[in-house]
């Protein structure tokens, strides 16, 4: 089978069937194929149960597909080779607690054939980038949640990783605390330009802030798979306008650039004037609700 | 080899850090106690009867240190997620449970021979006679033990519950020991294959028991000792590699 050397990840018709017991089974993900283009902010979208931690944990080599194909780099999953090319940065990462955060850092960095001077400038430069100097030599223990996400973020970064997977990092954060985790993305996606970053959210709001694309999972089917530029295109953009006549003035919202010309044509007709129109952009929540709408309605 | 080396001394901070001490303190506990139960009884009699409880002592907290150590490694590695970041980096699951299984046998190593030094301590303060030679063989024969049960517990820690784990690790000891013992009072069997089968599968721990010949001062020949390793060397690799296998075949949910 052929590999897309633009693909940082490409997922070739992936199953996963967990056994549950007693002969029964649950499909985690079905003939899942996805293409994920080099140098791209990537948000991996979906209700909870609809596959997105599964389809993470087989591009990492955590589970095996029941059937299908996954290449990170290059590299078939799972492999030494892909992971090299990874940092993951788990859903509520927990570290030993005994340890402090150089020292973690430190042995994670071996783990990555880092060594001696190299390690230790590149441990300071991240304890650096994610703001936990000041507690570099305490124990993880006493880490807030905050903290600690900085620091498995801090790890996801030692091997300068052309590919960043990032399963729910703004979970279980204040409003505070996602600032700062969606600041650092994005500083990491100008630190690593050539870097793919990869990561799974429920905050909508955080997606369309940092993604360039979105993948949407549902019942472990993909959705939908495009920039979030088309998914907000202006055809399902709303107007807003304004409309007045000399004795009471009226606002109305149309959808839809084909309604705002016909009811401008209406307007026109019985003689009103058009005193203001403004278009409402869509948010990412407003267009993913629609489409779910649209769908159970069908 | 430098990752293995890496995840073995992890787990040798985090044994020192945790449960291991309160083994030794629990023992030595235990072992002033049976010295000072004991002291009332005879002079030669206390000798031989403190020493092999001392012995035994050693014994079962090396074979409990062996099961609950080995589980809750790879258990606390399991629940709480730690080994997600282990295993996202190029480190083989092989790798990852050899640098465990060494960190903990060398903390095992460490936990025997602290006790060993306590058992001479105490029994030179009791003035017992005790032979250091033999002494030592008998607890690097357990040491022996150790590392085959800790190999053994690996192949159920990868994949079962910790109680089932280590329900199934003593039924292999007490079967391991059951069949060594059959064998001795029943000559017969040592022809019937489904016994050599049996005994391939299951470690003889018997064979690797001289706390009576320690508790007499007596020794063994160090080329014994040397074939003994020898055992422990396949038994260790055979059920390593069974774990291994088992482990990599997996899914990690955490």
């Amino acid at each position: 089978m052929k590999t897309n050397q633009n693909a940082d990840i490409l997922i070739q018709e992936v199953s996963k069937v967990f056994r549950t017991g007693f002969g029964k089974t649950k499909v985690g993900v079905e003939k899942l194929s996805l293409e994920i283009p080099k140098g791209q902010v990537i948000g991996l979208l979906g209700p909870n149960g609809s596959g997105k931690s599964t389809t993470i944990k087989m591009i990492l080599g955590f589970l095996k597909p029941t059937a299908g194909t996954i290449w990170v780099c290059g590299n078939q999953v799972p492999s030494q080779t892909s992971r090299s090319h990874i940092g993951y940065l788990p859903e509520n990462p927990r570290f030993p607690k005994f340890l402090s955060g150089r020292t973690l850092l430190k042995f994670y960095g071996s783990l990555l054939s880092l060594s001696g001077n190299d390690l230790n400038k590149r441990v300071d430069f991240l304890l650096d980038l994610v703001g936990l100097k000041a507690a570099a030599e305490e124990k993880v223990h006493g880490y807030s949640k905050g903290m600690t996400q900085r620091l498995a973020i801090a790890q996801s970064l030692l091997n300068k990783p052309r590919l960043l997977i990032f399963d729910e990092p703004m979970s279980g954060l204040d409003p505070l605390g996602r600032k700062d985790i969606r600041s650092l993305i994005a500083r990491i996606h100008i630190e690593l330009p050539e870097a793919t970053i990869f990561f799974s959210s429920h905050i909508l709001e955080d997606v369309e802030q940092l993604c360039s694309m979105v993948a949407l999972l549902k019942k472990g089917h993909l959705q939908t798979f495009c920039s979030i530029e088309e998914l907000l295109r202006s055809d399902f953009q709303n107007f807003e306008v304004s409309v007045r006549n000399s004795t009471e003035s009226e606002t109305k919202t149309v959808n839809g650039t084909d309604a705002l010309i016909d009811f401008l044509n209406e307007t026109k007709a019985k003689g009103w004037l058009i005193s203001n129109i403004s278009s409402q952009r869509r948010t990412l929540e407003e267009a993913l609700f629609r489409d779910a709408a649209t769908e159970a309605r069908s | 080899m430098k990752k293995i080396v890496t995840i073995a001394l992890i787990t040798l901070k985090e044994l020192l850090h945790e449960k291991v001490f309160y083994l030794i303190g629990g023992f030595a506990l235990l072992a002033v106690g049976v010295s000072l139960l004991l002291g009332d009884l005879t002079y030669a009699e206390q000798s031989k009867i403190t020493l092999d409880f001392l012995l035994a002592g050693i014994e079962l907290t090396s074979l409990l240190f062996s099961v609950f150590m080995g589980i809750t490694l790879l258990h606390r590695e399991l629940n709480l997620g730690w080994i997600a970041l282990v295993l996202s980096k190029p480190v083989t699951r092989t790798e990852f449970l050899l640098g465990k299984f060494l960190g903990q046998t060398f903390v095992q190593g460490l936990v025997i021979l602290l006790m060993g030094l306590l058992t001479y301590g105490l029994c030179s303060m009791n003035e017992i006679v005790i032979v250091p030679k033999s002494l030592f063989q008998s607890l690097l024969l357990m040491f022996f033990g150790g590392i085959i049960m800790s190999s053994l517990v690996y192949i159920f820690a990868v994949r079962l519950g910790a109680l089932l784990a280590a329900s199934c690790s003593l039924l292999v000891y007490a079967l391991g020991n059951f069949t060594a013992g059959a064998e001795k009072t029943n000559q017969a069997l040592q022809l019937s294959y489904v016994w050599m089968l049996l005994k391939g599968i299951f470690p003889n721990f018997r064979i690797l028991n001289m706390k009576t010949l320690a508790a007499h001062g007596l020794s063994i020949e160090w080329s014994l000792v040397g074939l003994l390793f020898c055992y422990t060397a396949v038994c260790s690799i055979m059920y390593f590699i069974v774990a291994s296998i088992s482990f990599s075949r997996r899914d990690i949910f955490t």
